[in-house]
């Protein structure tokens, strides 16, 4: 549930690694509640590489990340709990239905609420495909019903990697006026996404540049 | 048990009723392999009795081996296992859930249709009895043993071949006590031996593959 106190990520001469190659030029930000930050850059500059470290779901980085003041690789409980993560696999199990796939994750994090889940599908106006199973959905409607659960499980962080892919032009708006919510209740937001957002309140932009690897390699020689 | 854990089990079953293919397959497969022998090896009631006992349980393992990638590598890709992580679950609670969902699917239903092949190979009480009592111990090991592998070659495109040749040397041990021990019953020689070596496996296994399979799991995911 929230919490009244402030919160703040901060990363430090973060870089993240590929294959034991560094992805883009090492990056310093921090955002305290009620900020967001949109993450850009080309494709395969490491943007979902980035928000797995974020997440402490990757330790393939060097530099530091704190949340709250901790380091999240000595604290990844911790963080876990304050996270919810959205990647390009949705994670929802086909073969159940929509309802059996929220409530599952819903129940893992709190107590059962169902109340928020029908909020959440209303709010996304796919309230009548509740007992539905997720493989006859399009993938817009998956799209939906992943995001749904930023509104059925409330928790302090949004990690989006690429929240707008195949959603139509409701649902982006939809989108956006959720995050302003989101951020006005003192909540944080990471997202990366290729088109801009004008609809954000508090959006700062961040671009991964790639990583200079002359340099890279020459630093590697002198430690030798 | 923690409610997350049981939450996990009932979702694994909900995910194998919804698509009837995967549960079912494994049981056939050991039926219709199990059947066929009496048809291309021999008829003759005293022969069938013989192999009857490393039929069965060579028939089981290779079962189990085909139900255990319906498990895993789904979740994986699905991208389910990296979210259970974020939502506190441990490593070790998704393998020994998953682990345990799987003995109930397809361990369970070996163990239910052992004692019916049994009558078809012409063993007597005793013998059908312990080939029960030793799939009802060695099942639950190869679900558990097996998870390490599945863990292990979790991503990978052709994981399949990869998995036989990792898991079948830990499967091994199992085969041998288990089929013994049906054997030995057939002979009216003693069998408390080889169920206790099958009872040792079963409880190293539960112990040891959710560690193990955690540990593959989180390279996997990272």
């Amino acid at each position: 549930m929230y919490q009244e106190s402030e919160n703040l990520l901060k990363i430090e001469n973060l870089a993240v690694f590929r294959s034991d190659l560094p992805l883009f030029e090492t990056i310093d930000f921090q955002l305290i509640s009620g900020e967001a930050l949109q993450i850009s850059g080309t494709n395969g500059s490491g943007k979902t590489s980035l928000l797995r470290c974020l997440c402490g779901l990757s330790s393939r980085y060097s530099g530091s990340i704190y949340w709250n003041g901790k380091l999240i690789s000595s604290n990844t409980h911790d963080i876990h709990k304050q996270i919810l993560y959205l990647g390009h696999a949705l994670g929802l199990k086909p073969r159940l239905t929509v309802n059996q796939n929220l409530s599952f994750y819903q129940q893992l994090r709190f107590d059962a609420d169902q109340p928020n889940i029908h909020r959440a599908l209303k709010a996304l106006k796919i309230e009548n495909y509740l007992d539905e199973q997720v493989a006859n959905l399009s993938a817009g409607q998956k799209r939906r019903v992943a995001l749904a659960r930023i509104i059925s499980e409330p928790v302090k962080l949004w990690i989006l990697d690429e929240p707008m892919v195949a959603l139509d032009t409701d649902g982006q708006a939809w989108l956006e006026e959720v995050c302003n919510q989101h951020l006005s209740k003192g909540g944080l937001i990471i997202l990366t996404s290729h088109q801009p957002l004008k609809g954000i309140d508090n959006l700062t932009s961040l671009t991964l540049q790639p990583a200079d690897l002359n340099a890279f390699y020459k630093r590697l020689g002198e430690q030798e | 048990m923690s409610s997350s854990s049981i939450a996990l089990i009932k979702r694994e079953l909900a995910v194998v009723f919804r698509s009837k293919n995967e549960f079912i397959y494994p049981v056939a497969f050991f039926v219709i392999v199990t059947s066929l022998f009496p048809l291309a090896v021999t008829p003759d009631p005293v022969q069938l009795a013989f192999i009857a006992p490393g039929v069965i349980w060579v028939a089981a393992l290779l079962s189990i081996l085909l139900s255990l990638n319906g498990f895993y590598q789904p979740d994986y890709e699905e991208g389910g296992l990296e979210q259970l992580l974020l939502a506190g679950v441990s490593g070790t609670q998704i393998v020994a859930a998953k682990s345990l969902a799987n003995w109930l699917v397809t361990g369970l239903p070996l163990v239910i249709m052992a004692p019916l092949i049994g009558v078809l190979f012409n063993l007597d009480g005793r013998a059908i009895g312990v080939a029960f009592v030793s799939l009802l111990i060695g099942t639950p090991s190869l679900c558990f043993i097996g998870s390490i592998g599945m863990c292990l070659t979790l991503g990978l495109r052709n994981g399949g071949v990869l998995l036989t040749l990792l898991i079948l040397p830990l499967f091994i041990p199992v085969l041998i006590f288990g089929a013994l021990a049906v054997q030995a019953a057939s002979l009216n020689d003693g069998v408390t031996g080889q169920l206790a070596v099958l009872g040792a496996m079963l409880i190293l296994s539960i112990m040891l593959s959710p560690l193990a399979g955690s540990a593959a799991m989180k390279i996997a995911i990272d």
